[in-house]
């Protein structure tokens, strides 16, 4: 393997630019391909009126609506289905189905039944955040070691409260993996929820970018969702690192 | 279940699974109070069969197991199995503390109660100083020593042995075999240990039952070693009493498991 240092990155993100700055500086005019000063110029006129703050803040509120709801929702489920055979031959059918139409296809209903609301973009971020958790969260619960069932067994924890005790715990570690492919994915969604019927949020500042043929808006837009993306990943972990130790990755055995 | 009984008996046990072939046959055998039984068998003995069922986490197909005349059902905390899986046995999420603490969660509803009862168990494996730690933390022997410790704490009738020692180095397995049996006649618990190991047999046992290799596995001999205390398994003794055991298996070898 090539060792670069702990400075790798650092470089690697001054190559990103330089390319970026050539590649726009080739195209000759930022009403194609704005360069990173020119989109930098841009974001900080949008950053000084606080209308960014507005766009990224909507987006970052419907993500986190959604997601808040459709977590616990979804978990719940899924170490349900997880648990009970009968539960599961019900609900595991149209979990499937569920899974493979992609929240972005159910827009035009969401739009149809709760019309261009609040409530509508959170639904769509709810729906994506339920099926992965309660996907995840089934996995994690069917991959218990049967050793620790019966561990809590010999121990005189058994039924419910080995459920709750050792089975819950154990899937604890799917559950927060799922947690962080559904912020991921639910990004996605919001974006693409924005682009359809929205009124900010940066989905919409992407759409507002194509219509006034201000690129620069839309390279914003991109941007600061990778960023969110990004924060939001690290954040999560770095919190379970710091304040929930034991569900770190270090600890699983 | 009342605190006097006597004598853990385990007759006529049969066991096989749906239709396969039969793996325990007509297994009897009797634990005294206070007692060390080690069940010294091959692989594919089918020991860890006779664990599941004396621990409860199997029904025999036939026969029973009872303590004097009550018999058992189901798992509980009276048979605590100490388990040979040295990663998944204990609970990874919880320090060694929590962990000594899981099974008296229903038992002492006073937190500080729960706490020094675990303490003095943690104490007695050597793991006080430890008690904070996760067990991605320890190695392999203090592992097992926090599910000792786990088990103890439940004042159990029995202490079930699964291979307690056999995933660990040769030299930390001596060395937990002296501290078990320090720690055995310290507590005067009664331990059903099972194993392939014929020393380690020798080491630990009041009591040695020899199971035939499987399927089909039946009793081929029980017998009491009475070995003078102190003997070393360099001992002439104790190599007479190991030659014997390795006569009774027949041609059924474990490699590398000369006398150390």
């Amino acid at each position: 393997m090539i060792r670069i240092g702990r400075w790798g990155p650092l470089y690697g993100a001054i190559l990103f630019f330089a390319m970026w700055q050539v590649g726009a500086d080739s195209v000759g005019t930022p009403l194609l391909f704005p360069g990173p000063l020119v989109v930098w110029e841009g974001f900080w006129r949008l950053a000084e009126t606080g209308e960014y703050f507005e766009h990224a803040g909507a987006t970052l509120q419907r993500l986190i609506v959604g997601m808040a709801v459709g977590i616990p929702f979804g978990a719940t489920l899924g170490c349900a289905m997880g648990a009970s055979r009968d539960l599961n031959a019900w609900f595991d059918p149209y979990v499937r189905m569920a899974n493979s139409t992609p929240a972005i296809a159910l827009i035009p209903f969401a739009l149809l039944w709760f019309g261009v609301t609040e409530f509508a973009r959170y639904s769509l971020v709810f729906y994506t955040a339920f099926l992965v958790l309660a996907l995840s969260a089934r996995q994690g619960v069917t991959q218990v070691p049967y050793l620790r069932i019966k561990a809590a067994n010999t121990l005189g924890v058994v039924g419910i409260s080995a459920f709750f005790r050792v089975i819950v715990p154990s899937s604890f570690p799917a559950i927060l993996s799922g947690i962080r492919t559904a912020t991921g994915l639910g990004v996605m969604v919001v974006v693409a929820a924005e682009m359809l019927g929205a009124a900010n949020g940066l989905g919409f500042l992407i759409i507002l970018g194509r219509q006034n043929y201000d690129p620069t808006l839309i390279f914003i837009g991109i941007f600061s969702l990778g960023v969110i993306s990004l924060v939001l990943d690290r954040g999560f972990q770095f919190c379970i690192e710091r304040f929930m130790p034991r569900w770190s990755v270090k600890r699983r055995v | 279940m009342e605190n006097d009984w006597k004598q853990l008996k385990v007759s006529g046990l049969f066991k096989r699974f749906d239709r396969g072939p039969i793996v325990l046959s007509n297994i009897s055998l009797t634990v005294e109070r206070g007692g060390f039984l080690c069940i010294l068998g091959p692989s594919g003995s089918g020991k860890s069969t006779l664990v599941d069922l004396i621990a409860g986490f199997e029904p025999p197909t036939e026969g029973t197991i009872a303590f004097d005349d009550t018999p058992i059902h189901g798992p509980g905390p009276d048979r605590v199995v100490i388990f040979q899986d040295i990663s998944n046995a204990l609970f990874p999420w919880l320090t060694v503390m929590e962990n000594a603490e899981f099974g008296l969660k229903k038992i002492y509803r006073n937190k500080k109660e729960r706490h020094d009862r675990a303490m003095q168990a943690l104490e007695l494996v050597g793991l006080h100083k430890d008690s904070h730690k996760f067990p991605s933390e320890l190695s392999g022997g203090m592992k097992q020593r926090a599910q000792i410790a786990r088990g103890l704490v439940m004042d159990p009738h029995v202490l079930i042995m699964d291979e307690p020692f056999a995933a660990l180095d040769a030299i930390t397995r001596r060395r937990m075999q002296y501290e078990l049996k320090e720690i055995w006649e310290r507590t005067k618990k009664t331990v059903i240990f099972v194993t392939h190991d014929i020393s380690e047999s020798l080491i630990l046992a009041t009591e040695v039952t020899v199971l035939s290799s499987g399927p089909e596995a039946h009793i081929l001999d029980t017998f009491r070693p009475d070995l003078p205390p102190g003997t070393d398994p360099a001992d002439a003794e104790f190599i007479a009493a190991y030659r014997r055991i390795e006569a009774l298996v027949g041609h059924v070898h474990d490699a590398g498991e000369a006398p150390a």
